[in-house]
């Protein structure tokens, strides 16, 4: 199938949302004071499209829910019956999240979907999931997507680009090429990208991560110092994915969970890594080492919610540039 | 004199052997080293209340404290989580952050501390502090309760907002306990409820105001009127207001006779 590039004229926009609505649950962001949310499509709902800051929630809760049943038993004498949850197979259509957020999600994919057993809730909702983000009208300060080398269009069906009177629509999927069958060609192929070039050059802040960062560097305890071990840049992170499994009353659940508290993964044999500073470490290491190693690309997009939410004003960016430093003498656990 | 002057004094002469401050965009920082006190300053952007640092930091250290920050040291000293003697406080006047507890301030000069910088600022117009939970009070219970349950029904349980808090210190939290789990671990309405109230109600004539589990909250929660509730409710039973005097015992560590009791029945 061949994907051409389409127009969509603002006026035409809410008929083209409505028209979707037939086979699709469609999810727009909604603002809420200052914060904005996906939201269903429903009379009285505004979606706002040029939101300046990043979603309230990333993306990744709408395939791996904070909260999520995976099945209910009952317990009879002996014998535990299992009540299977019904999955949830609704299609849906996400339109007018941020570019780095659509990525953020072929970044949990790899070790939810590449790796056995598969975890088949969250395929679900991929396959049924359609994605229209949209380019951002214009980055926050903290955002560095450009610093971590993917492509604007990783994990979008559809790259929605404002443009003044209509919306540019690049098709990158067949299935993003259904929806809009019936749009008119865009035929100037260099307007998209003129606009990623002007969003991209106005990112200010640029890292390079060449020298791999190292587990035993010295300074780590005082560059994670002010570190609180809250669960803000890791349950706000599109890409940070751990959960943990509880039963409660006849349900087993799995929840998010996060490397930053002192009590992760005790419930499995004990916590690990007993100090702050190591668990800091832990998240740095995985998004920019181990996730790099298995995966060969790393677990951050940039977004740049992690600096901008965190409460003693951490900042990752320079966190990697300090912490690519091994130690003389290495070997050192901790 | 200046933060970094007395900074690079304190640990020269050996006094202290870390300063908790706040650098030139705001943000807290630590130095250990006598050339890098250059870096601490005090300015509008200085939100974080440092002293929540206390507790976790196991050596002599001085402290840079706005006033209001003042009385979260003085409860940690009050509840022996801290000795006076361990903490160099540097105390530093405050005209007012761009902040909503700053309308209703009740300190700008630092009292209680080892020195002060800045200017002493004269005493200003100041709103009533309780003012906006005198207004909430006259909801009925039904809207009050729908009111929380809506607030709180975004809250992602992140505990940004217990991890800032100075006076949440306990080493294991009830919601962190699972065997056997108290507070369910995931977020529902229901269980976030009980997170809140008893994050609440643990703080009752010990919270300060200080209003930073409000400003870390990602999902902005209201959490200071909740807190003011508690803190008016302490106030008019108890008449104490937590983080003023370190020789008076908070109401929960001590009885006296006419306390309010109804509630045992
Ligand atoms: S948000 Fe900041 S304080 Fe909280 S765990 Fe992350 S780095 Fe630490
Ligand atoms: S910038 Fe922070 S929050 Fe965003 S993807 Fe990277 S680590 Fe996650
Ligand atoms: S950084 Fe921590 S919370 Fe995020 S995915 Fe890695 S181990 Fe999990
Ligand atoms: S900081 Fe806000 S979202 Fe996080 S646990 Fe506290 S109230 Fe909930
Ligand atoms: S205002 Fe919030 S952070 Fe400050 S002492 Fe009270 S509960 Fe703790």
């Amino acid at each position: 199938m061949n994907l051409s590039d389409k127009l969509l004229n603002k006026e035409k926009l809410n008929d083209f949302i409505k028209a979707l609505k037939k086979d699709f649950s469609v999810l727009l962001p909604v603002k809420d004071g200052n914060l904005i949310f996906f939201k269903g499509l429903k009379d009285g709902i505004k979606p706002c499209f040029d939101y300046s800051i990043a979603s309230s929630h990333p993306l990744k809760s709408i395939f791996l829910p904070q909260r999520e049943e995976l099945f209910r038993f009952k317990i009879k004498k002996n014998e535990i019956e299992i009540l299977e949850s019904s999955m949830n197979d609704e299609k849906r259509i996400i339109i007018g999240c941020r570019p780095c957020e659509a990525k953020g999600l072929t970044i949990i994919d790899k070790p939810f979907l590449e790796w056995q057993p598969r975890d088949e809730a969250y395929l679900k909702r991929r396959e049924n999931t359609i994605i229209i983000s949209i380019l951002c009208p214009e980055p926050e300060d903290t955002c560095f997507c450009t610093s971590l080398g993917y492509n604007l269009e990783d994990g979008s069906d559809i790259l929605m680009i404002e443009l003044s009177g209509c919306y540019y629509l690049e098709v990158l999927t067949e299935r993003g090429e259904n929806l809009v069958k019936d749009l008119p060609l865009a035929e100037d192929k260099k307007i998209k990208e003129k606009e990623k070039e002007i969003l991209t050059s106005k990112i200010k802040r640029h890292i390079s991560i060449n020298s791999p960062i190292a587990f035993d560097n010295p300074l780590w305890k005082e560059i994670s110092q002010k570190c609180l071990g809250c669960g803000i840049c890791t349950y706000l992170c599109p890409t940070c994915y751990c959960f943990d499994i509880a039963d409660e009353k006849n349900s087993r659940f799995r929840c998010w969970d996060s490397c930053s508290f002192s009590y992760f993964t005790k419930m499995a044999a004990h916590q690990p890594r007993p100090e702050q500073f190591q668990r800091y470490r832990n998240r740095i290491m995985h998004k920019f080492s181990y996730f790099k190693e298995r995966f060969n690309e790393f677990a951050c997009v940039g977004c740049g919610r992690c600096i901008r939410h965190c409460p003693v004003s951490m900042d990752i960016m320079e966190v990697i540039e300090k912490s690519g430093v091994r130690s003389q003498e290495s070997g050192v656990k901790g | 004199m200046e933060i970094s002057e007395i900074a690079s004094e304190l640990l020269e002469k050996g006094e202290v052997s870390l300063i908790i401050g706040y650098d030139k965009k705001g943000y807290p920082c630590f130095i250990k080293d006598k050339e890098e006190t250059k870096r601490l300053v005090f300015n509008e952007g200085c939100f974080n209340n440092l002293s929540v640092y206390l507790t976790r930091i196991k050596e002599k250290c001085a402290i840079v404290a706005k006033p209001c920050d003042v009385k979260s040291i003085i409860g940690l000293i009050q509840e022996n989580q801290i000795k006076r003697e361990d903490v160099v406080i540097i105390g530093v006047t405050c005209p007012g952050l761009n902040l909503k507890k700053c309308l209703s301030c009740d300190c700008q000069n630092p009292s209680f501390c080892d020195y002060t910088i800045g200017e002493k600022i004269g005493e200003k117009e100041k709103m009533d502090k309780f003012a906006e939970i005198i207004e909430f009070e006259k909801k009925n219970p039904r809207e009050r309760w729908n009111y929380f349950k809506n607030e709180f029904s975004r809250c992602i349980r992140c505990y940004a907002c217990r991890q800032v808090c100075p006076l949440c210190y306990c080493e294991t939290c009830i919601v962190d306990v699972s065997i056997p789990q108290w507070i369910s671990k995931a977020n529902s309405s229901s269980s976030n409820f009980i997170f809140h109230i008893t994050r609440a109600l643990h703080l009752a004539g010990r919270c300060v105001g200080c209003g930073e589990c409000e400003r870390v909250c990602p999902m902005n929660i209201p959490l200071s009127l909740l807190n003011l509730k508690i803190e008016k409710d302490v106030f008019e039973l108890f008449d104490y207001t937590p983080g003023k005097d370190v020789d008076l015992k908070p109401p929960f560590q001590t009885f006296k006779k006419g306390d309010y009791n109804e509630f045992i029945g």
